[in-house]
C-alpha cells in the first residue's frame, strides 16, 4: 500500500479552497433553510477528503456548490486559483472539464435511452476530443478499466444492468475527460455490500492510476474511513470536526463525532446498546430554524449554557485536527456523562 | 386479547417448516424462497441477513401471509404458537394480524396512510380487535407513543405522517405494530432508511420492547453489523436459500459458509487501515430464473470444487457445533474447506474458473 498523504509543505497550494461557503434555500413564506453555513475547507492535490454526516447536514450541498450546481449565498470557491462563483458560463464550462461528479443513484443518473458506450463517449463528443473512431475506442477502454465488458454490456442500456454496473458506467463517464477532481456523492450507498466493496476498490485503483483528487461524500463512517486521508464531519450545515482519517476514529474530539462512531453496530457491541443510543439523543432540528450557538447542543450530552450563547469556532487541537466545540473530548476519553446512563 | 385463542404453550413461538414461495415473472419462474425452515422462541430475536434478491423480504411477508393472493405458489407450513397460519383463510388471518403477528415495514412513508392522523392509525387495530372505549383507546395511544419515544404524544397523535421525521414515522410504525401486543413481530429492514444515530435509537427501542413484552422478533436486514449487535440467532440467505444459520456467537466465532465469510470480509471495518483494499466478492448474485445446477454461490466462491457444480447442496448441521447449520461441502475452517481453498490457491483458479489469490484483509474462520 503506497502512502499517498499529500505534501502540504510543497509550494503547490490547495487544488480547491472553499472559503466561508454559505448556501441557503428559500422554502416559501419568506423562510430560509440554512443548508450550509460558513464552511471553509482546503483540498490538496492527490488527497481524498471524506465528508461525513447524517442526512440534512449539508454534505451533498457542499459538493453541488463546488461544481456550481447550486448557487451559494456568500463565500468563495477557488479552484486552481480561480473563483468559480465569478466565472462566466463559458469559463465555468471549461473548468468543469476538470471537476467531475458521481451521484448516488447510479441508474437514474444515466440516460435510460442511450447505450452504455454512447453514455461514456458523450463527454468526449461534447468536447470534440479526437475523431469519432478514437472516441469510440477511448470509451471502450474506459469501460474496460472500470470492469464493464464493452462488447457485451457496452451495447446495452442502463436499465439492463445492475446497480453496481451502472455505478461503474458513471465512473467511466466521469473519467472520460480526465478530470483532476472527482466529487463522489454517496457513490456506494445504493449498492449491496459485496458490490460496494468492488466499487470502493475500483475507486481506490483509479485514484492512483489517474492521480485524482477526491471528495468522497457519505453517511457511512466505515466506508469513508476506508477511502479517505482526511475527514470532515458536518452537522446541520456546519463543520463539527476535521482531522486525518485515523485521528477521527481514534481520538474523536467533538461529541457529535463520538456519537456517530458509537452508533455504528460494530461499536454498539463494544459500548453497549444503551450507551450508543444515548450518545446522540433526539432528532435533527430544522435547518429553517437552527439552534442558537452550537447547532448540536440540543442533542449533545455535554451541552452547557455557553453552547447556546456562543457559536463555537473551528479551532486546532492537534496538527491537522480542528474541532468546533467549547467542551471537546480529551484524546481517548470515554464520556462520563454516558457511563452514568 | 390473545386469551380467546388456544395456543400451545409448549410449541416454539415460530416454527417455519420447508417454506417455499415461487411466482411467475416476465423473465420466468422464480423460487424466491426455497425450502426454508426456522424456529424462534419467545423473547428472542432472529436476524435474516442477505443482499437484495436473497428472498428475505418475501420470506417475512410469507410468514405474515402478506404475499399477493394470485400468481404466488406457497408450500410448506408456518406455525405461530402452535397455530398453523399457513392453513388459515384470509378472514381467519384477520384475527391474527395484530395480536399474533405484526409487522414493521422498511419505508415508513409509504407504509403509513398519508391522509389519516397517526393516532387514528394506531387506534385502528384496537377498534377492530378490542372492546376498549374511545377514551381508553386514546389513553393507550398516548401511552404507546410515549413508549416508542415520541415527545409531546398528545400533540403528535393528531398529526399526519408528513409532519413527522423519518425516525418518528418509524417509531409510529413500531407503535402500530405493538398496539395489539403481538407474540411475534416481523421487522423488515426497519432502520435502513434511517440515519445511523436514529438507527441506534430505534434498534434499542425494539430490543427493549422485545425483552419487556417477551416478544419474538424476526429482523430482516442486509447489515451483518446490525445482526451481530442485536440478534440471538442469525440466518444468512443467498439466492432464496439459507446458506448458514447459527447463534450469533457461533456464527462469528466460526463462520463456516464461504458466502458468510466473504460477506464479512467485504464490509469495511473501523479497525482497518485507510486505503486498504477490501476483499470484494467477485461477480454478482445469480439470476433466480437461471440458477446454477449445484451450489448457487459456486461461481463466486473461493472454495469451489468440481463437486460443487454437480448437485444441489443440502443444509447440514455441524457435528462438532450443534445448532450450527451450513449449506456447503467445503465449509471454511474445516479440514475439507482448508484443503479445497489450498487446492484452488495452488492452481490459481476455482472449479468455475474464478481466479483466486491470497488476500490480506480476509477474515479467517
Amino acid at each position: 500500500m503506497t502512502e499517498v498523504l499529500p505534501d502540504k509543505t510543497a509550494e503547490r497550494g490547495p487544488l480547491l479552497s472553499v472559503q466561508n461557503l454559505t448556501v441557503e434555500f428559500k422554502v416559501g413564506r419568506g423562510r430560509v433553510a440554512h443548508a450550509v453555513s460558513d464552511v471553509s475547507l482546503e483540498i490538496y492535490p492527490g488527497e481524498t477528503v471524506g465528508v461525513v454526516g447524517e442526512s440534512g447536514c449539508g454534505k451533498s450541498t457542499v459538493g453541488k456548490a463546488i461544481v456550481q450546481l447550486v448557487k451559494s449565498k456568500s463565500g468563495s470557491i477557488f479552484y486552481d486559483g480561480r473563483n468559480l462563483a465569478q466565472l462566466s458560463g463559458k469559463e465555468l464550462r471549461e473548468v468543469r472539464l476538470r471537476l467531475q461528479m458521481i451521484f448516488q443513484d447510479p441508474i437514474s443518473s444515466l440516460n435510460p435511452r442511450r447505450k452504455v458506450v454512447d453514455i461514456v463517449r458523450e463527454p468526449l463528443a461534447i468536447w470534440k476530443v479526437g475523431d469519432a473512431a478514437s472516441r469510440q475506442s477511448r470509451a471502450r477502454d474506459l469501460l474496460e478499466q472500470v470492469g464493464v465488458d464493452p462488447d457485451n454490456a457496452g451495447a446495452r442500456r442502463p436499465y439492463e444492468l445492475s446497480g453496481g454496473q451502472c455505478q461503474r458506467v458513471s465512473i467511466a463517464r466521469a473519467l472520460a475527460i480526465a478530470p483532476q477532481l472527482l466529487i463522489c456523492d454517496e457513490p456506494v450507498s445504493a449498492l449491496d455490500v459485496s458490490v460496494q466493496a468492488q466499487v470502493l476498490n475500483l475507486l481506490e485503483e483509479l485514484k492512483q492510476e489517474h492521480q485524482l483528487t477526491v471528495i468522497f461524500i457519505s453517511h457511512d463512517l466505515s466506508v469513508v474511513k476506508h477511502i479517505s486521508d482526511r475527514i470532515v464531519v458536518m452537522y446541520l450545515g456546519r463543520i463539527a470536526e476535521t482531522a486525518p482519517a485515523q485521528d477521527i476514529y481514534e481520538r474523536p474530539a467533538h461529541p457529535y463525532t463520538y456519537g456517530l462512531l458509537a452508533a455504528i453496530p460494530e461499536k454498539v457491541l463494544a459500548l453497549g446498546g444503551e450507551t450508543s443510543a444515548a450518545a446522540v439523543s433526539g432528532e435533527l432540528p430544522s435547518p429553517i430554524n437552527p439552534p442558537s450557538g452550537c447547532r448540536f447542543r440540543t442533542r449533545c450530552f455535554r451541552a452547557q449554557e455557553r453552547c447556546a450563547r456562543e457559536v463555537p469556532e473551528l479551532r486546532p487541537i492537534a496538527p491537522g485536527h480542528e474541532v468546533a466545540c467549547h467542551f471537546p473530548l480529551e484524546p481517548g476519553e470515554i464520556p462520563p456523562e454516558l457511563a452514568s446512563k | 386479547m390473545t386469551s380467546t385463542k388456544t395456543f400451545d404453550e409448549q410449541a416454539p413461538l415460530l416454527d417455519v417448516r420447508s417454506l417455499s414461495v415461487s411466482f411467475e415473472t416476465p423473465r420466468g419462474h422464480v423460487t424466491a424462497v426455497d425450502d426454508v425452515s426456522l424456529r424462534l422462541d419467545s423473547g428472542a430475536m432472529v436476524c435474516i441477513v442477505g443482499e437484495s434478491g436473497a428472498g428475505k423480504s418475501v420470506l417475512a411477508r410469507s410468514i405474515m401471509r402478506l404475499t399477493p393472493k394470485f400468481g404466488v405458489a406457497t408450500t410448506g407450513q408456518v406455525f405461530v404458537g402452535g397455530v398453523e397460519l399457513s392453513a388459515l383463510s384470509e378472514r381467519q388471518m384477520r384475527d391474527h394480524w395484530g395480536p399474533t403477528v405484526s409487522m414493521v415495514f422498511q419505508d415508513p412513508m409509504t407504509a403509513l396512510n398519508p391522509v389519516m392522523k397517526v393516532g387514528d392509525q394506531i387506534e385502528e387495530g384496537m377498534r377492530v380487535h378490542g372492546s376498549m372505549s374511545r377514551q381508553e383507546r386514546r389513553a393507550e395511544t398516548v401511552r404507546l407513543l410515549r413508549t416508542v419515544g415520541i415527545p409531546e404524544p398528545d400533540t403528535r397523535r393528531k398529526q399526519y405522517p408528513h409532519q413527522l421525521s423519518g425516525g418518528m414515522r418509524q417509531r409510529v410504525m413500531i407503535a402500530i405494530a405493538m398496539a395489539q401486543n403481538p407474540m411475534l413481530l416481523m421487522a423488515d429492514e426497519p432502520t435502513t432508511a434511517l440515519d445511523v444515530t436514529i438507527q441506534a435509537q430505534v434498534m434499542e427501542l425494539l430490543k427493549r420492547e422485545q425483552e419487556r413484552r417477551k416478544m419474538g422478533v424476526v429482523l430482516v436486514t442486509h447489515d451483518l453489523g446490525v445482526a451481530q449487535a442485536y440478534a440471538h440467532r442469525i440466518v444468512v440467505m443467498y439466492a432464496g436459500q439459507i446458506v448458514e444459520t447459527a447463534t450469533t456467537g457461533q456464527l462469528f466465532a466460526a463462520t463456516r459458509s464461504p458466502y458468510t465469510l466473504a460477506l464479512r470480509s467485504s464490509i469495511p471495518r473501523l479497525e482497518d487501515e485507510p486505503h486498504q483494499l477490501l476483499a470484494a466478492i467477485p461477480g454478482r448474485q445469480p439470476n433466480l430464473t437461471d440458477l446454477p445446477k449445484g451450489c448457487r454461490f459456486a461461481p463466486r466462491c473461493r472454495f469451489a470444487q468440481e463437486t460443487c457444480l454437480e448437485d444441489p447442496v443440502p443444509l447440514v448441521e455441524d457435528a462438532q457445533d450443534p445448532g450450527h447449520y451450513v449449506r456447503c461441502r467445503y465449509p471454511a475452517g474445516t479440514p475439507a474447506g482448508d484443503a479445497a481453498l489450498e487446492r484452488n490457491l495452488s492452481r490459481g483458479v476455482t472449479a468455475t474458473g474464478l481466479p483466486v489469490t491470497r488476500v490480506d484483509g480476509e477474515v479467517l474462520a
